[in-house]
């Protein structure tokens, strides 16, 4: 049994066109999961439909053993956490140590462990210098990383990042996705990342690319992202690795693997 | 000369606990006609800077020329109005902005706000609609029954209905997928070469940087540290290094190139040209 399991599962906001039709897909536990599709293929309805923010039409979804339903919502919703696209919308604490602190107290963590926790999870993401400013004030990716300090506070199962990054410039998005690859380590953790991110796609453990609401394509990124006809009819694009695989592959030069450059470079 | 800082600061919050110095000293000049690219990392005052250039935030410290007017630091501006006339700024997430009841109201709110008539309004507002792809038949709809991409489009189409000299665009393309930003940067490279709009944006993304910009500005903890050509900013390995930019990976990919021996004319962008180049070297020197 897959730690998450959907299957057949449709919705629609108007009652009328579906905008997930008939999605199924397992997940399993402890896997990093990338979800890649152009605006508008029904990326972030599926996230928000895992937490449950969104009902179903039909279909269903089962996490940890347990169908998502109006009863089971509460205890679900404890093994998930997650981060949107726009850290604005998610701030609600004066300071950036209240705002880590509003999950915790949350989740009657004891005031006594609480500074220790926030201090800690406010140093992974390089924020630790600004616990007592304004959230309000930091600059978009400065408000990213508190709002992942926030969520990684609460430990919890399942961290679904809803193009979390794309808001961070290169170095705060190499920051921020080396910390959620250690916490994915270290935790055994569940990872779902919608992204654009198509280099980021590159190395996780289970890749999915969804385009008109349907899933086209789920397996491994190196089987997946090398069709390149494929990638581009769905408006995406493929690496930068895999272009240059192919273009030396034309000119009859073969080289393997298509995750590092240098190494790439290497075999030439 | 169309913009000039000369030494420029300024302080969010002064005299208050949370007085924070965003832009230090900034003396730095964009040129008329180019496309200049605004550089630096999260929270390095990009956005600060940019927010001058239509005299949104007044310097703290300095003087502020764009075109003939000059803003200077404590002393109360003259001419807002027409300076925001030949100066559109689009914020980050301009979509966040729509609120007219149709898309075509929202477009037609900044030239009516700047006394043009309403016949004149809905003609330049219709014409922005073109300029930005979007359908005529949008034009009716309601902005929230828009696609993420058409919304930014459309807030850009209420920018460039005002006509505007110069164009300033604060990460216009963040959280597009790959095929909308590239289209929305077509966009702009379209509205310098045809209508010889002087355009600034706001960007992480090297490689736009490289393959559609003239000029970059870099901006570090408040301060310009460099403003160059597009060419000599990605060859300036001292600089790149120093502010840990991650360069495009065509420039990874030649520089990988030359450490392993293999020379190829870096000014080459094309894969295929290159492989060529590559198999070349190889049948020379195997």
């Amino acid at each position: 049994m897959a730690y998450i399991e959907v299957k057949d599962l449709s919705f629609s906001y108007d009652q009328q066109e579906d905008v997930i039709k008939n999605v199924s897909f397992e997940v399993e536990k402890g896997t990093y999961t990338c979800i890649i599709g152009h605006n508008g293929s029904g990326k972030s309805t599926i996230a928000k439909l895992l937490i449950g923010l969104l009902v179903k039409r039909h279909g269903s979804i089962r996490i940890d053993d347990e169908e998502l339903s109006e009863q089971s919502i509460d205890s679900i919703r404890t093994k998930i956490g997650i981060v949107f696209q726009n850290p604005d919308n998610q701030f609600i604490g004066a300071t950036v140590r209240d705002d880590i602190a509003f999950g915790l107290e949350n989740r009657q963590v004891e005031p006594t462990s609480m500074d220790d926790i926030i201090d800690f999870y406010a140093a992974k993401v390089h924020m630790d210098a600004y616990l007592d400013h304004e959230p309000s004030r930091l600059s978009g990716g400065q408000k990213q990383r508190v709002a992942i300090a926030g969520v990684l506070a609460m430990k919890p199962d399942i961290l679904i990042l809803d193009e979390a990054t794309s808001m961070l410039d290169p170095k705060g998005k190499r920051e921020v996705n080396e910390l959620v690859k250690d916490i994915f380590e270290q935790e055994k953790m569940t990872i779902i990342s919608i992204t654009h991110d198509i280099e980021e796609a590159l190395f996780c453990d289970h890749l999915m690319v969804m385009n008109d609401g349907m899933i086209q394509l789920d397996g491994k990124p190196e089987d997946i992202l090398v069709q390149t006809d494929k990638m581009i009819s769905m408006s995406l694009d493929v690496p930068f690795t895999v272009k240059l695989k192919q273009a030396l592959s034309k000119h009859g030069i073969p080289v393997d693997g298509i995750h590092d450059l240098k190494a790439m470079v290497g075999q030439l | 000369m169309t913009i000039a800082f000369k030494n420029v600061s300024y302080e969010y919050a002064p005299n208050t606990p949370f007085a924070y110095g965003a832009l230090k000293d900034v003396s730095v000049s964009i040129k008329q006609g180019s496309i200049t690219a605004i550089v630096g990392a999260t929270g390095s005052g990009k956005t600060t800077l940019v927010q001058h250039l239509n005299a949104l935030l007044l310097p703290s410290e300095g003087e502020v020329h764009i075109m003939d007017r000059v803003i200077v630091a404590n002393e109360k501006p003259k001419q807002l109005k027409s300076l925001r006339q030949h100066v559109g700024l689009v914020f980050q997430f301009p979509e966040y902005q729509l609120f007219e009841e149709t898309v075509i109201k929202d477009i037609m709110f900044g030239p009516l706000n700047f006394n043009v008539t309403k016949e004149d309004a809905l003609k330049k507002a219709h014409e922005a609609l073109k300029v930005v792809g979007l359908d005529e038949e949008v034009a009716q709809k309601s902005p929230l029954d828009l696609s993420g991409g058409q919304k930014r489009r459309a807030a850009i189409a209420g920018i460039l209905a005002i006509d505007p000299d110069v164009l300033v665009l604060d990460e216009p393309t963040a959280g597009l997928d790959p095929q909308g930003s590239q289209a929305m940067m077509d966009l702009f490279v379209g509205l310098n070469k045809n209508q010889k709009k002087t355009v600034c944006i706001v960007t992480h993304d090297m490689e736009h940087v490289f393959n559609y910009c003239d000029d970059v500005v870099v901006i570090d903890k408040g301060k310009m540290v460099a403003s160059c050509s597009v060419n000599e900013f990605f060859f300036d390995e001292a600089l790149i290094t120093s502010l840990n930019i991650e360069l495009p990976k065509v420039i990874q990919l030649h520089k990988l190139l030359k450490d392993h021996g293999i020379d190829i004319d870096p000014s080459i962008t094309d894969l295929d040209v290159i492989a060529a180049q590559i198999a070349q070297a190889k049948r020379v020197r195997p």
